[in-house]
């Protein structure tokens, strides 16, 4: 799987963020759980909403519960995720594009201005079974 | 080159591409989008539009506010419990959000006759699913299908370095809150909290790449028939589509 945590993602947090963090989302929760569930008594269009929204964050309470993907400082295995450097910075230090005079080719990303990465893409799913 | 389409939050991203692009086209086509599922402070974006006018000239830019409440329904709410049973993860409804907002751009363009679109995706923030790789491509294929070629001006370009030449330029940053600006664009609040996880406790999302784009490629059936019916129910040729490459 390729590397998709963005630049926080898999990096160490402190116990007391944590601490914090699970008080934060016990609030999140609870109210996510208290205002749909008003609204899908309101509103039957809600009720599939109100679901998922409950299905989701009963499951991400529970990898939080577990620390699943969550690192705490001196765990041993910091950045699990690192970020790769910027693949089409340009070489004068990365203000090329802010010029008067930026090419097409800086309109896209190298990867985006190929349709070839798009097919692999696609035929690497489809060669899953998808 | 004359016309382009951009999705527009007033944001970062989206305002520096809008910047970019004011460079190279005669007009750029500002798409802002409302979901009607928690999304507030539209207006901001309004704001920001002024602010390019007032830089690059009022007749450069149009702004379209637009609601996709109804092409979300068919995306993403009505079989919402079932495909997070199938994907097993919450990325499902921002990425059918984001798709939502594609076939309405599409619609967009084909109606004005604009063969360019691009949105503010960065690598800089990767973590989010519409913005990986494999997302852009699939819809760079969808558009593609369509004659419109999707592009992301300021993919490659480091959040740092936007921030830096927006202040350069004169435009209001908000205020800057862990390394986000905060005030200066409209607020999804469902997108906020699919990203608490990893906003509180840097847990990376469950963006695992083929299911992604099984999910893309699923929901892009959807999208191009809401495209579909959309000029069918007005009574105008329907968009012409090319096989998708990988289709």
């Amino acid at each position: 799987m390729p590397c998709c945590g963005g630049k926080k993602g898999g990096k160490p947090i402190s116990r007391l963020q944590f601490a914090v963090g699970r008080v934060i989302f016990f609030g999140i929760r609870v109210t996510l759980a208290a205002g749909l569930g008003l609204a899908a008594r309101v509103s039957p269009r809600f009720a599939p909403i109100a679901r998922f929204w409950g299905l989701l964050s009963a499951d991400w309470e529970r990898a939080i519960v577990r620390r699943e993907g969550i690192v705490f400082h001196g765990d041993g295995h910091d950045a699990a995720c690192p970020l790769a450097p910027p693949s089409h910075r340009d070489a004068t230090g990365g203000d090329a594009a802010f010029g008067s005079d930026w090419g097409d080719d800086t309109l896209l990303p190298e990867a985006l201005a190929s349709d070839e990465l798009a097919v692999t893409a696609a035929a690497r799913e489809h060669a899953r079974g998808a | 080159m004359p016309e382009v389409a951009l999705m527009f939050s007033g944001g970062v991203d989206s305002t520096m591409a809008a910047a970019l692009l004011a460079e190279r086209f005669e007009r750029v086509h500002l798409l802002t989008y409302h979901n009607g599922h928690g999304t507030a402070w539209m207006g901001r974006s309004a704001k920001r539009v002024e602010e390019l006018r007032a830089r690059y000239g009022a007749e450069r830019f149009t702004h379209t506010l637009d609601s996709t409440q109804s092409f979300m329904q068919e995306v993403v709410t009505r079989d919402l419990v079932e495909n997070y049973r199938e994907y097993r993860s919450g990325f499902i409804w921002c990425m059918g959000c984001k798709l939502a907002m594609h076939a309405r751009s599409a619609i967009y363009c084909l109606e004005n006759g604009i063969r360019h679109m691009a949105d503010g995706s960065s690598g800089s923030t990767q973590e989010m699913v519409e913005q990986m790789v494999v997302s852009l491509s699939l819809i760079r294929l969808f558009y593609a299908s369509y004659g419109i070629e999707f592009f992301t001006p300021v993919y490659d370009i480091p959040r740092e370095d936007e921030q830096a030449e927006l202040r350069r330029r004169g435009f209001r940053m908000g205020v800057q809150i862990l390394g986000r600006n905060v005030g200066i664009q409209p607020q999804c609040y469902a997108g906020l909290t699919y990203y608490a996880p990893y906003l509180l406790f840097h847990k990376a999302p469950d963006h695992e790449e083929a299911n992604v784009a099984r999910f893309i490629r699923d929901k892009s059936t959807i999208a191009h028939a809401i495209v579909t019916r959309w000029f069918e129910a007005r009574g105008r040729a329907v968009p012409e589509r090319a096989a998708e490459a990988a289709g």
